[in-house]
């Protein structure tokens, strides 16, 4: 025949390019679906190692309230309003991660993550317009390894007073940094705090909370991560 | 010069400024207010470990003290340099002293006192391990402990009455 078998008129032309360069709304890069099968995989693992399905309460009659990364425990006794609030961003101890990456073995369950994010402590007197704020750390050097047992569980690093009421923080008054402090001094605050309820039990249940809140979000980014990743 | 305290139990609430204020007029009383002191209040966990490290014996306990120097009975240390003014370390047994006073209904913070009377008195070399050596450390923690009444208008008593 003269002529060449046309091609079939109502397909249109596959274009030549490279499939990584491919970006038609009818293919997207290979990676992503990879990448969403992983997460599918790693949040049903971290839903089965998932201590608290639900959040675990702190004991001694705190409320809880939570705003995504934050939570604030209140509780209200004798004439004072006593708030505990702590952010789960960045509360997990880089020394944790790194032995995870460099010390487990392939068949090792991966050692439990903890979270001890700082948390701030404010007092609020009824009959004042001041409150008293405490800015409190968990010791990062030695949560998870044997230096633990001798230090104390958390300590106080800062004080101040700011105005109650008021959402932005004034630079302008004093803050009590508890580094070269007197001890005797320092020891009054730490009991100030038991007194309130805020004591090495509660502490350690603060961490459990943490803990379980943090886990909770990153298994919640996970699955957003993977929904975005999917869009199309 | 300084008491460094260290809370590291959960077990039993502690009241730490009434403590430091003990241990502070009973190292006083010791005639050794220029030398640091190291207290730690511990779990049974942490004591029965130390117990066993340091003593064989792995069981949880009251008080362990860990001298810095070694000194006879009724001796100060005589430091080099400043390094040196350190009486030691005290580890209270407050969960093990705690449930001791559930059992025999006396006061905690009284028996905590004296309890740390008794692991200063370690710390400068008393012992009680023969009679004339328990003697000789009843006989200062009664000195120092009744200072620290006239003090504070307690009534404690050392916690070695009726060792021997």
């Amino acid at each position: 025949p003269l002529f060449p078998t046309p091609l079939s008129l109502n397909s249109p032309p596959t274009p030549f390019l490279h499939p990584s360069l491919s970006l038609t709304p009818f293919s997207f890069p290979p990676g992503d679906k990879a990448f969403a099968q992983f997460l599918t995989d790693e949040i049903q693992e971290e839903k089965k190692i998932q201590k608290h399905k639900s959040l675990p309460k702190v004991s001694g009659g705190w409320e809880l309230e939570v705003h995504g990364t934050e939570a604030k425990l209140v509780r209200k006794i004798a004439g004072e309003k006593i708030t505990v609030t702590f952010n789960i961003n960045n509360s997990i101890p880089p020394s944790t991660e790194d032995d995870t990456q460099e010390q487990q073995k392939p068949d090792e369950q991966e050692p439990e993550l903890t979270s001890t994010p700082n948390f701030v402590v404010e007092v609020i007197k009824d009959d004042t317009k001041q409150t008293l704020v405490l800015d409190c750390h968990f010791p990062e050097d030695e949560i998870g390894h044997e230096g633990e047992e001798e230090s104390d569980i958390f300590t106080i690093r800062e004080v101040s007073f700011q105005p109650t009421g008021e959402a932005d923080w004034k630079d302008t008054n004093y803050t009590l940094n508890t580094d070269s402090l007197d001890w005797a001094l320092y020891d009054h605050l730490m009991d100030f705090l038991a007194d309130r309820g805020v004591d090495n039990t509660f502490a350690d249940e603060l961490i459990e909370l943490s803990t379980a809140l943090e886990h909770q979000e990153y298994i919640k980014f996970l699955e957003d991560l993977k929904s975005f990743v999917k869009c199309q | 010069m300084s008491v460094a305290l260290r809370n590291a139990q959960r077990a039993v609430p502690v009241r730490r400024a009434p403590l430091r204020r003990a241990v502070c007029a009973l190292r006083s009383a010791l005639g050794a207010s220029r030398f640091d002191v190291g207290l730690v209040c511990a779990s049974n966990a942490l004591m029965q470990r130390l117990n066993g490290v340091y003593r064989h014996c792995p069981e949880p306990t009251d008080v362990l003290s860990f001298p810095f120097h070694q000194v006879e009975a009724g001796e100060l240390p005589r430091p080099c340099c400043r390094g040196e003014y350190n009486l030691g370390d005290i580890f209270l047994g407050v969960e093990y002293i705690h449930q001791l006073c559930r059992e025999t209904g006396e006061d905690f913070d009284d028996v905590l006192t004296v309890t740390a009377a008794h692991g200063l008195c370690h710390l400068l070399g008393y012992r009680h391990d023969t009679k004339p050596e328990w003697e000789q450390m009843y006989q200062k923690e009664v000195q120092i402990l009744e200072q620290l009444n006239r003090l504070t208008g307690s009534r404690l008593r050392p916690l070695t009455a009726g060792l021997f």
